[in-house]
């Protein structure tokens, strides 16, 4: 039995989808079977960023509308073993409708793979809401920036809302030489801040554009930013302490979360 | 933020003393600004009874569940 894990943020631009697309790939080195969901319809991206866009004849919306078969949609990527892609549609059509439909996607992957990442569009409308209505646990990724922290808060009180209650961090786009200096927010700082775990930080690297480019995945390559990927892809499988737990040393985040939670749902 | 540039802090100490006092308003669904004030104002009566200065304690807000 699989795992279904959203990766979201809030803030756009801040990686959701190279992180979605290079971990998946660290995943499916590390022998797990894995399929990638591109649920930000009408801005399809992931089958780019991984070089498949040409590879693409259905997509998410089709399955959804029983248009074709699962296996149908889903785009083997031929450079590992055990990854495959879904992506979304070009169309900006409604997705709200098809929530069953989408369960029984997930309940029907969750058989044949080990993991599916989904990949959540930015902001936290409807669009979200789809997103993660059928995830069992969430990756916030968030970047040092105070904005995409701020929103990441503001996330992780959304998700509790929605019922998922294992959610970590993955910090993209840091920087060695400016968090040194005391200039930019780390790791730990962020954990702190927002109380929740993380499962690693991925350096800014301009190889991550460049392999892009050519719809390579820096994931496979050999630098630093390659081996965060594979660092956080093995931390994931970690069943970790819930930020509830971590009540006593946190009690102004935890409050808030439990505050705001409860006072949405009354 | 006048204090924080007098002392020459860092910007991460900065940034994350924004971003603790952002979640923490947002908590109480009050401006940052009250926040602080009432902040302030607990400090002048804590220094008033008990001549502690403001290094030596924290103030933290904890709520109960409804």
């Amino acid at each position: 039995m699989g795992e279904a894990i959203v990766f979201t943020s809030g803030k756009g631009g801040v990686g959701k989808t190279t992180c979605v697309a290079n971990i998946g790939a660290a995943l499916s080195l590390q022998d797990k079977k894995v399929l990638l969901l591109d649920t930000d319809m009408g801005l399809r991206n992931l089958d780019v960023v991984m070089g498949l866009e040409h590879r693409v004849t259905y997509n998410l919306l089709d399955v959804l509308a029983n248009q074709c078969r699962l296996n149908q949609a889903m785009i083997r990527d031929k450079r590992f073993a055990n990854l495959y892609v879904i992506p979304a549609s070009l169309r900006n059509r409604m997705v709200f409708d098809y929530r069953p439909q989408f369960k029984l996607l997930l309940d029907c992957a969750k058989q044949d793979f080990d993991y599916i990442l989904i990949d959540c569009p930015a902001g936290i409308d409807y669009g979200f809401d789809f997103a993660v209505s059928q995830a069992d646990r969430a990756i916030v990724v968030t970047t040092p920036q105070v904005s995409a922290v701020k929103d990441a808060g503001r996330v992780m009180t959304l998700l509790e809302q929605m019922g998922i209650y294992r959610v970590e961090l993955l910090v993209n786009m840091t920087n060695e030489r400016l968090k040194r200096r005391h200039e930019m927010l780390s790791e730990q700082d962020i954990c702190a801040i927002l109380g929740a775990e993380s499962i690693g930080s991925i350096p800014m690297d301009e190889r991550v554009l460049v392999a892009q480019n050519q719809g390579e995945l820096c994931a496979l390559g050999k630098g630093k930013t390659a081996r965060a990927y594979r660092r956080a892809a093995a931390f994931l499988p970690y069943q970790r302490l819930k930020p509830i737990d971590l009540a006593l040393e946190a009690p102004i985040l935890h409050g808030a979360r439990l505050y705001l939670g409860k006072g949405a749902q009354a | 933020m006048m204090q924080a540039f007098r002392f020459r802090k860092k910007t991460d100490e900065v940034a994350k003393e924004r971003l603790l006092l952002m979640t923490e308003a947002e908590m109480i669904e009050c401006s940052t600004e009250h926040l602080e004030q009432m902040k302030k104002e607990l400090s002048s009566v804590i220094n008033r009874y008990l001549g502690l200065k403001p290094e030596e304690y924290e103030i933290k807000l904890l709520m109960k569940q409804q």
